[in-house]
């Protein structure tokens, strides 16, 4: 049996939490979250999971604020990243791309089947 | 010696102490538009009302004092024209000091005056406007500066003459700007338009907008230069905190909506056996309002961020055909609903094109979203492409209610919507075409449209051809 593949929400908002959380676990994953920026570092160095959906606007800390201490761990710098955030300029695109995240979505442009996609993609195929 | 007065090349008269002309010439006569008689009429007479009281004061005067005069004054002459004299008299006195008369010259110096009032009032206008002009020689050495400039910049005009134009206050700007300009004004002998970072004498920095002006000698070569600088940093400025606000409010307002947008989803993913056809209409409707409200944020993010500058074009290799398919394909619904057909037709082999493929889709997406809502139900839509020259023209057409001929000279303006659309459909953000427009010549492109109300309106985007492959 395929162990289920666990993902990270670093989400602040509690109703986007809700709903990604409820659609993920439905769609067979594992969903570990943390509301902050710091909570989410902790957690994915604790825990693993196979992909990270990382929020950038959060209280005290951005999303992108965490990679460089994710990048300079030995499995952080692997670990599969989806910044997920509203933040659509190019200024923020770069930043995250600059420590090799694996996509970066817009909330208001991406349906939870959108990202369930994306996530599947970054996964190893069964 | 005797003068005779006929030869002067100035009108020349002699009067009595009564003020009665004794003598003159013919051209006294001609100035004063005057003939020959017995007693040639006085210039005094002819005193414009508006001089004639100073005029008649500072004579009498001068006559009290035995002095010569000399008067610049209006006269009107028989056929009512106003000219302007220019009068010296000397005194003629007899042997025991007594007054006898005047000798005087008169010359009409009109021509010369309006000149000069006219010189002077462009003089006061230069030095008085609000905005900051300097004159410079064919080298951009300051021959003159203005008072805005010292108020503006915190140089004294005579610390500015004579240094190198910007030399003091500007210099902040990157080296190939100054390039530019200098190629632009000197080189090619056109005027220079754009804005612009200078710095005052206290250091601080502002923006202005700048225009310089080559001025050109008869042989066609720059004899001096005009620069005329505004300050815009508070319009600058506003600017700024517009497009910060809206960037703010649009993204405090996405986070709600992608969790409405998300809710919906799952929503519909869930249990919907215990819900009526009425509930289920009202959810569909929460959430095409929601999706209606993103799109309404999105149009206004894109607006702020082509003002702020801040939108990359990224071009890559775009098929466009492809592209439009894929645009199609999000419309496909809601055409379906409206029992419109969709043409497409594209040349086989149509050119790959170097374009932000996101942004050329968002620009097709507003057209054929357009086309589709002012379009009537079972009408139809053509999308198409077609090489000319060295051009793509990619054509979106309509057989819908057209844009109004009073309307069509402001419909790419930001904000604006045409009457007859504001009638049909209310959701609308006259952002669309503005967008469309931005994309298409941020890119080098060219957009225009036909349009015949109730019977449909195609719009072109041409973009140039520059690497095949």
């Amino acid at each position: 049996m395929n162990k289920t593949p666990t993902l990270l929400l670093v989400e602040d908002e509690a109703p986007a939490v809700f709903a990604i959380e409820k659609y993920l676990t439905n769609a067979g994953f594992s969903v570990l979250t943390a509301f902050s920026a710091q909570e989410g570092l902790k957690t994915a160095l604790e825990s693993r999971p196979d992909a990270i959906i990382l929020d950038v606007m959060m209280p005290a800390e951005s999303g992108l604020d965490i990679l460089p201490e994710l990048r300079a761990d030995s499995w952080g710098q692997d670990a599969k990243v989806i910044v997920f955030s509203n933040l659509s300029d190019d200024k923020h695109k770069a930043l995250a791309n600059k420590y090799n995240v694996d996509g970066y979505l817009i909330k208001t442009d991406t349906s939870l089947k959108d990202l369930e996609n994306a996530i599947k993609q970054l996964l190893p195929k069964k | 010696m005797t003068i005779d007065l006929e030869n002067l090349p100035i009108g020349a008269f002699f009067e009595d102490v009564s003020g009665a002309i004794k003598s003159c010439n013919k051209l006294y006569l001609k100035t004063l538009g005057i003939n020959n008689g017995n007693s040639p009429r006085s210039w005094r007479e002819m005193i414009d009302l508006e001089d004639e009281m100073s005029t008649q004061k500072e004579w009498n005067e001068a006559t009290n004092d035995k002095k010569s005069k000399h008067i610049k004054c209006r006269l009107k002459k028989p056929n009512g024209n106003i000219i302007r004299v220019d009068i010296r008299a000397n005194p003629l006195l007899d042997k025991s000091g007594n007054l006898q008369g005047y000798t005087g010259t008169l010359i009409d110096i009109t021509n010369q005056a309006m000149f000069e009032e006219l010189l002077e009032r462009f003089k006061k206008a230069v030095e008085k406007t609000d905005s900051q002009i300097i004159f410079t020689d064919a080298e951009g050495i300051v021959v003159f500066a203005n008072d805005a400039v010292e108020k503006l910049t915190g140089f004294t005009s005579g610390e500015i003459v004579g240094t190198k134009a910007g030399k003091l206050w500007g210099g902040l700007m990157d080296a190939e700007y100054y390039t530019k300009l200098w190629q632009k004004i000197k080189i090619e002998k056109l005027p220079f338009d754009a804005e612009i970072i200078n710095k005052k004498k206290n250091g601080e920095t502002y923006f202005a907008q700048i225009n310089i002006t080559p001025v050109l000698d008869s042989k066609g070569e720059v004899e001096f230069f005009v620069g005329i600088e505004r300050d815009i940093t508070y319009f600058k400025e506003m600017d700024r905190v517009k497009n910060e606000f809206i960037s703010i409010t649009s993204h405090q307002l996405r986070t709600p909506l992608s969790s409405i947008k998300w809710l919906c989803e799952l929503f519909w993913n869930g249990d919907l056996k215990g819900l009526s056809n009425d509930q289920k209409e009202i959810m569909q409707k929460v959430q095409n309002e929601n999706d209606r409200l993103i799109k309404l944020v999105n149009s206004l993010l894109n607006i702020s961020r082509i003002e702020s500058d801040k939108i990359v074009i990224t071009p890559i290799l775009t098929n466009i055909p492809q592209l439009v398919d894929k645009v199609l394909d999000d419309f496909k619904e809601l055409i379906k609903s409206k029992k419109q057909t969709v043409e497409i037709k594209f040349p086989v082999g149509t050119p790959q094109l170097f374009l932000d493929t996101k942004l050329v889709g968002e620009a097709l997406s507003n057209l054929i979203s357009n086309a589709h809502k002012y379009t009537p139900e079972g009408g139809r839509l053509w999308v198409k492409g077609k090489v000319i020259g060295n051009e793509l023209i990619i054509s979106v057409t309509d057989n819908g209610i057209g844009i109004p001929v009073n309307d069509q000279h402001r419909i790419f303006e930001k904000f604006f919507r045409a009457e007859n659309a504001l009638l049909k459909q209310t959701n609308g953000s006259g952002l669309g075409l503005y967008f469309v427009k931005w994309v298409t010549e941020s890119q080098g492109g060219r957009v225009w449209f036909e349009s015949t109300e109730n019977v449909g309106t195609t719009f072109y985007l041409a973009f140039p051809i520059t690497h095949k492959n």
